[in-house]
């Protein structure tokens, strides 16, 4: 069924609301911006153009008003769109949605090999962009790079289930407003989707229901090392660990932090940990094998990708890493 | 070379009883001084009515159907109208080749009484008439013509009678053995008891009917033709099972990858489309996910509900056109020479004007001979708790008209394609044909709890060549077959027998607009086992037949 495309949202979130003046009142490039918005909202994209065109003959220093108006002629399919995204980066702009726009652009005009480094420039500022894993991937098929456009469409899936993850749990965490665990299992999801001040919110909420949750606590040691502080993430871990004694996770996300410290030797016996409280869980196998690739150390990592095959024969992500894994040592043995 | 408008004053008065002139408040407005495309719309074309639930559209199986036939199933020269009637009878409506029809005489054999919901007119056994496939929410119909517009029903007989909640039927020889096997497209599973237990959904604030989200697919099946004329479920030896079935609404034939085996695409609900390339050896593999004709520019499953293919930009590549759900485009995806397809949406100006709407049938066709494709789509939201929606979709929706530029690209015609085009109607089925015999294509709309409606095409016309195709041996209809037509240099492909739209059939002769050239220079048919065959030059204004395996073109008269 329908659904608000994410353009839509975007240009939405962009612009600040307001009120339209009346058809009387003479219009500044505030105002036809604002109008445009709400024209575009209605899906009259080339109205909203023109909109924006008049708006940036009163003020051609309006750098979101150039981004917009290239959006729109995408959209509209009109002349001038990669014109208007030149103007908007002479003015400075380099956020990833400029780059999103820019690769459709570029898309359109059937220049497919810069659309594609468009979409990659965009990732790169914000990973979570969802919709550009999909161009990228769609742009990465017809270059013939099939492999990065399977890895592509990979993440894009992922990220499409993370945000279904983030609406199912929300929902619950609606229909369960005394239950702190599920409101720990909704701050997770937003952490997926890297919204760290959506995850704050659940990781607030999910301590005022239990102060002592061991689940708001695994939740808010990953919000905080996410926010770049390993101190309050080791605390929020060790009381998971306090809690429950047999829980693989908070070892693994310590492992995680030894690991980003630098501490080779304390990042293997945290991992080791993990494992040995996972039992069948083949997710925290195929961690521990990527701690090891990262530690260098491939047949141990390997034989970590067997564990979890071990306990799920069917897992792509296990199969894919050995085999890369076997790739790598055979290259460092030369043959 | 144009052609002056054709004359009003004869239309009143062969229609007899006066027409019920829509949206013009009393008489047809007319076209405008440089109006490039210009129709008017004749409701009360026949008494049938389809009828489909309760008004207020409280279950998923209210709220389409409405497919109709234009075919000529008398074999009088005059095309027919068949008219699905949902909970009602089905009726045919003999044309009289003035845009009028009189009910037929003779009796349609009975049917049980599940409902009806779409209708594929084709000479599936190659005696030259033609026979009706009636899909339904019940076993499916197959109505054998007698050769005179009389017909005996034989699905069951035939091993034709698919139970499942159909919706899009199409005929291809996907074995090239020489007869037509049929590929249907089912919906979804629908239990009322089960249904009424989820309760309502909501959308845009309103209670509306559950489904088709949280309800089940159904399997999409193929019936191969046996040498003894009847048929057998090949769904899964043609490797056309899907896991997780999708909400399938109507299919479309096509040579996709140009290897003279006929490959399949279908429009599904809310789920991925899907091209089904034929491997040739009876089986099909999926390829829509990778080639990039499933989803949204976005990524995401739009509601695919009708189809149409055309070479819109001239390029030889064939172009879909699919049509969804209000809030959301219309997606036009284009077939690249590197094969894969490219959503060209926004380039063809089409994002923006189809938001609004929520489209079922729609069609390329070349509505003032120009030489260019333009498209049009009908619409109607599937909620009638729209209408209460301040500033929301509307339940009644007006029609779209795009007049093509040739190059892909699409507007609005001048004037906004006449006063048919400004009316809002419950639209579902419909096709293009020559209803009134005056040499240009008319649109005829099928009409969901209503009557079936004429779109009669008023616009100034280029030069044009009728062709109709003949396939050797018993085929009949070579349905798949592409012509590739080179006017003024410029070759374009023309594709025969697509069966695309929505649960509607139309006529199967070739329109070729030629604008102001006397003829296209070149013509060459890629039939739909892969032979080729050059037809020679033809001429602006000529009627003509071409059978596979005989050299050139015969000349003929009429439509």
């Amino acid at each position: 069924m329908s659904r608000t495309p994410l353009w839509l949202i975007l240009l939405l979130a962009a612009c600040g609301g307001g009120d339209a003046p009346g058809p009387s009142e003479p219009a500044d490039a505030r105002t036809l911006i604002q109008r445009a918005q709400e024209v575009a909202g209605t899906g009259d994209t080339p109205e909203a153009a023109a909109l924006l065109e008049q708006a940036l003959a009163l003020d051609p220093t309006h750098v979101g008003a150039w981004h917009r108006l290239g959006e729109m002629r995408v959209l509209s399919g009109l002349p001038g769109a990669l014109e208007a995204l030149e103007r908007a980066a002479a003015l400075g702009l380099d956020s990833a949605r400029f780059h999103q726009t820019r690769g459709e652009a570029l898309e359109a005009e059937g220049q497919d090999r810069e659309a594609a480094l468009a979409f990659v420039a965009a990732l790169e500022r914000e990973p979570m962009r969802r919709e550009a894993w999909f161009r990228l991937a769609q742009t990465q098929r017809r270059l013939g790079q099939d492999l990065d456009a399977e890895a592509s469409l990979a993440e894009f899936e992922r990220l499409k289930l993370a945000e279904q993850r983030v609406v199912q749990l929300e929902a619950a965490a609606a229909a369960a407003p005394g239950d702190p665990r599920v409101a720990a299992a909704a701050a997770t999801a937003r952490l997926e989707l890297m919204d760290l001040a959506g995850a704050s919110r659940w990781v607030d909420r999910a301590f005022e229901l239990d102060r002592d949750s061991a689940e708001a606590h695994q939740a808010a040691g990953r919000l905080a090392a996410l926010q770049g502080d390993p101190v309050t993430a080791e605390v929020h871990f060790e009381l998971v660990i306090a809690a429950s004694e047999y829980d693989p996770r908070p070892w693994m996300e310590l492992a995680l932090l030894s690991l980003a410290a630098g501490d080779s030797a304390l990042a293997r016996e945290r991992s080791l940990e993990a494992t040995r409280r996972a039992e069948a869980d083949p997710s925290v196998f195929l961690a521990h094998a990527r701690v090891l690739a990262a530690l260098d150390d491939l047949v141990g990592a390997v034989v970590a990708c067997d564990d979890a095959l071990l306990r799920d024969n069917g897992s792509e992500e296990a199969a894919s890493l050995r085999t890369a894994l076997l790739d790598l040592l055979r290259q460092r043995e030369g043959r | 070379m144009t052609r002056p408008l054709p004359a009003r004053a004869p239309w009143l008065v062969l229609l007899g009883t006066a027409p019920l002139w829509s949206a013009c408040g009393g008489g047809p407005a007319p076209a405008p001084e440089g109006a490039a495309l210009w129709f008017v719309a004749q409701e009360g074309l026949v008494a049938a009515r389809n009828r489909t639930g309760a008004p207020t559209k409280p279950f998923v199986t209210d709220s389409f159907g409405a497919g109709i036939a234009l075919r000529d199933l008398d074999g009088d020269g005059h095309l027919d109208l068949f008219v699905i009637g949902g909970e009602v009878p089905d009726s045919l409506h003999l044309g009289r080749g003035d845009g009028t029809f009189a009910p037929s005489p003779a009796a349609l054999p009975a049917a049980d009484g599940s409902w009806s919901y779409g209708v594929n007119a084709t000479d599936f056994d190659g005696d030259g008439d033609v026979d009706l496939y009636i899909t339904r929410r019940g076993p499916n119909r197959l109505l054998r013509n007698r050769g005179d517009g009389t017909f005996d029903e034989v699905a069951q007989e035939l091993g034709l009678a698919d139970p499942s909640w159909s919706t899009g039927a199409v005929w291809l020889d996907h074995d090239r053995d020489g007869d037509l096997d049929l590929f249907v497209v089912n919906h979804i599973a629908f239990d009322r008891a089960a249904v009424e237990v989820k309760g309502p959904s909501r959308f845009l604030e309103q209670e509306v009917y559950y489904g088709p989200t949280g309800l089940d697919g159904q399997q999409d099946r193929l019936y191969r033709a046996e040498a003894d004329g009847t048929f057998v479920d090949a769904t899964a030896a043609a490797g056309l099972v899907t896991a997780e079935p999708h909400y399938g609404f109507q299919a479309l034939v096509l040579d996709e990858d140009g290897d003279g085996w006929l490959d399949l695409y279908v429009a599904n609900d809310t789920t991925p489309n899907q091209l089904w390339r034929n491997r040739g050896d009876g089986s099909f593999e999926e390829v829509a996910g990778r080639l990039g004709c499933a989803l949204s520019m976005e990524g995401g499953p739009q509601a695919g509900m009708g189809l149409a293919l055309g070479d819109a930009q001239a390029d030889g590549q064939p172009d879909l056109f699919v049509t969804n759900f209000s809030s959301d485009y219309f997606t036009l995806y284009q077939r690249g020479s590197d094969g894969f397809w490219r959503d060209r949406t926004t380039r063809a100006r089409l994002h923006a004007p189809t938001w609004s709407s929520l489209g079922w049938a729609c069609g390329f066709d070349d509505l003032d001979a120009d030489g260019a494709l333009d498209l049009w789509a009908f619409n109607g939201h599937v909620y009638p708790q729209m209408d209460a929606v301040s500033g929301g979709p509307g339940y009644a929706q007006r029609p779209l008209l795009f007049r093509g530029d040739g190059t892909g690209r699409f507007a609005a015609p001048e004037g906004g394609g006449g006063p048919a085009f400004a009316a809002g109607w419950s639209a579902r089925g419909g096709c293009a044909g020559d209803v009134d015999e005056d040499g240009d294509l008319d649109l005829v709309m099928g009409v969901l709890d209503g009557s079936p409606v004429l779109l009669r095409n008023d616009s100034p016309q280029g030069g044009a060549v009728w062709l109709d195709l003949r396939a050797a041996g018993g085929l009949g209809e070579p349905l798949g077959a592409r012509l590739e037509v080179t006017v003024e240099g410029r070759t374009s492909v023309v594709f025969h027998g697509a069966q695309g739209g929505f649960l509607s059939s139309g006529p199967r002769l070739l329109h070729l607009g030629l604008g102001e050239a006397a003829r296209a220079e070149r013509a060459r048919v890629r039939w739909h086992d892969g032979s080729e065959q050059e037809l020679g030059p033809l001429e602006a204004g000529g009627h003509y037949r071409a059978e596979q395996g005989k050299p050139g073109v015969v000349r003929v008269e009429g439509t």
